[in-house]
C-alpha cells in the first residue's frame, strides 16, 4: 500500500491511503479518484468535520481519494446530495435531479485528453442529466441520460471548434445501473464510451484540438446548476492522459466490485 | 422528510434571502438558482430540493431572527409571506411540498425543465 500525504479542505495535514484506481494518477497527472461506497470518508459539513453517519444525510464533502486532494464539496445545504444505501449494503450518492451538485476546486488539466469512468445508476429518462462535466467551452463530459425523454448515456467532448462531439449508447433506460468508461482525445478527435467493461461506440467528428480548460469539476449537474443528475453516483475516475485498455478495465473492475453496477 | 419549493422567477431574490435565514451559511443565499422549470402558462420557475429534520414548514412559519451573516431581512419577510405548502407551483407565490420523492414532487408542482441547448 502506498501512503499519500495531502492537505485537506481545512489545511490540515492529512494522512491517507493511495490504493485502487488512485495509484493510476501518476506524479506528473492530473487526476480524481471519488468514492461513496465508505460512509467514514464522507462529510455532511464542507469543512469535513461532521461526519456522515446515517443513511438520509446530506453530504457536503466528498474526499478526492488521489494524491492531488482535490474534494468535491457543496456549500449550499439544499444542493447537497444524500449518502444513501442499496439492498446490497453499498453507499452511494443520491442526486435529486432538481438541484444536487458538488464541485472540485479549479483543476489545471493542461491537456487535451482524458480517461473518466463512473458507476452510476440513472434513475430517470425525463430530463439530460450531467454526471460530470468541466466548466467553460472546451470540457469534456459523461450524460445519463443525453437528452429529454431518451434511454441513452453519453461521453462527450468540446475542442477548440467548441462543437460537442458525443459517443452516445442508446437503449439503457432508466432505472439501469452501470460502469460507463470514456476516453477523449482532442487532438485526435477520438471520443470513445465502453459500457460495463464491453467497448461501444466513438465519434471520430473534428474537435480542431485544442486543451481542455482549466476548470473544476462539477458532479451531479452543469456548471450553471441545470441539467440536474437523478441517479446514484457510486464512483468517479478522472485523468488528464489515456489510460491503456488493460488500466480502464482495471478501473472498472474496481467500480464493478465497490458498486455492483453490473 | 424532504422538501421541495417551487419559486416564481420574481420571487427569487426573495426567496433566496429566507433560505440564507434559516440555513446553515451564507452559501444558503444560493439556494435558488436560475428559473429553469416552467408550468403550463409558460411561468418560470425555480427549484431547490433537499432533506431536513422535518421542521423546515415550522421554522419558516416562526418569527426570523437574523444570523449571523448579512442577510436582507426585509426580502426575507416578504418570502416568509409569500410561502405557502400545498398545490401546484402558481406566480407571487412560493410553494412548498413536504414529504415526497423529487421526481413525485416536480409532478405535483405541475412544472417541466425548460429546454436548454445542447451546450
Amino acid at each position: 500500500m502506498n501512503l499519500g500525504l495531502g492537505l485537506n479542505a481545512t489545511g490540515l495535514l492529512s494522512l491517507g491511503s493511495i490504493s485502487g484506481p488512485a495509484r493510476l494518477i501518476r506524479p506528473s497527472d492530473i487526476g480524481v479518484l471519488f468514492d461513496a461506497s465508505n460512509r467514514a470518508r464522507l462529510f455532511s459539513n464542507p469543512v469535513d468535520t461532521l461526519p456522515v453517519t446515517t443513511p438520509g444525510q446530506s453530504v457536503a464533502f466528498v474526499p478526492d481519494l488521489g494524491p492531488l486532494g482535490m474534494h468535491a464539496t457543496q456549500a449550499t445545504h439544499s444542493a447537497r446530495p444524500t449518502w444513501e444505501v442499496d439492498e446490497q449494503g453499498r453507499g452511494y450518492l443520491a442526486f435529486d435531479g432538481i438541484d444536487d451538485g458538488l464541485q472540485t476546486p479549479t483543476l489545471a488539466w493542461g491537456t487535451g485528453q482524458a480517461t473518466l469512468v463512473v458507476a452510476i445508476r440513472k434513475d430517470s429518462d425525463a430530463a439530460r442529466g450531467i454526471v460530470l462535466v468541466g466548466k467553460g467551452s472546451q470540457v469534456f463530459v459523461i450524460e445519463a441520460p443525453h437528452g429529454v425523454g431518451v434511454a441513452s448515456l453519453a461521453v462527450g467532448h468540446q475542442g477548440a471548434n467548441v462543437l460537442r462531439r458525443d459517443a452516445v449508447v442508446s437503449g439503457q433506460p432508466a432505472p439501469v445501473s452501470c460502469v460507463i468508461a470514456g476516453t477523449c482525445d482532442l487532438a485526435g478527435s477520438v471520443v470513445t464510451m465502453r459500457l460495463n467493461g464491453v467497448p461501444q461506440t466513438s465519434n471520430t467528428a473534428a474537435t480542431d484540438g485544442g486543451v481542455f480548460l482549466n476548470s473544476p469539476l462539477i458532479l451531479g449537474r452543469r456548471g450553471a446548476g441545470s441539467l440536474a443528475f437523478t441517479g446514484r453516483i457510486h464512483q468517479i475516475f478522472a485523468v488528464n492522459r489515456l489510460l491503456p485498455t488493460a488500466e480502464i478495465e482495471q478501473v472498472e473492475r474496481w467500480m464493478r466490485s465497490k458498486s455492483g453496477a453490473f | 422528510m424532504r422538501i421541495t419549493l417551487a419559486c416564481p422567477e420574481g420571487l427569487i431574490e426573495d426567496a433566496n434571502a429566507l433560505l440564507s435565514v434559516l440555513g446553515d451559511g451564507p452559501a444558503d443565499a444560493s439556494t435558488f438558482g436560475a428559473a429553469a422549470w416552467q408550468d403550463a402558462r409558460g411561468l418560470s420557475y425555480a427549484l431547490a430540493s433537499w432533506r431536513d429534520a422535518g421542521d423546515f414548514a415550522a421554522r419558516a412559519g416562526a418569527a426570523l431572527t437574523a444570523p449571523a451573516w448579512p442577510c436582507d431581512m426585509a426580502a426575507a419577510l416578504r418570502a416568509q409571506e409569500a410561502l405557502t405548502f400545498g398545490g401546484a407551483a402558481r406566480a407571487q407565490a412560493i410553494v412548498g411540498v413536504e414529504g415526497l420523492a423529487p421526481q413525485a414532487a416536480i409532478q405535483h408542482l405541475g412544472v417541466t425543465l425548460i429546454e436548454t441547448s445542447q451546450d
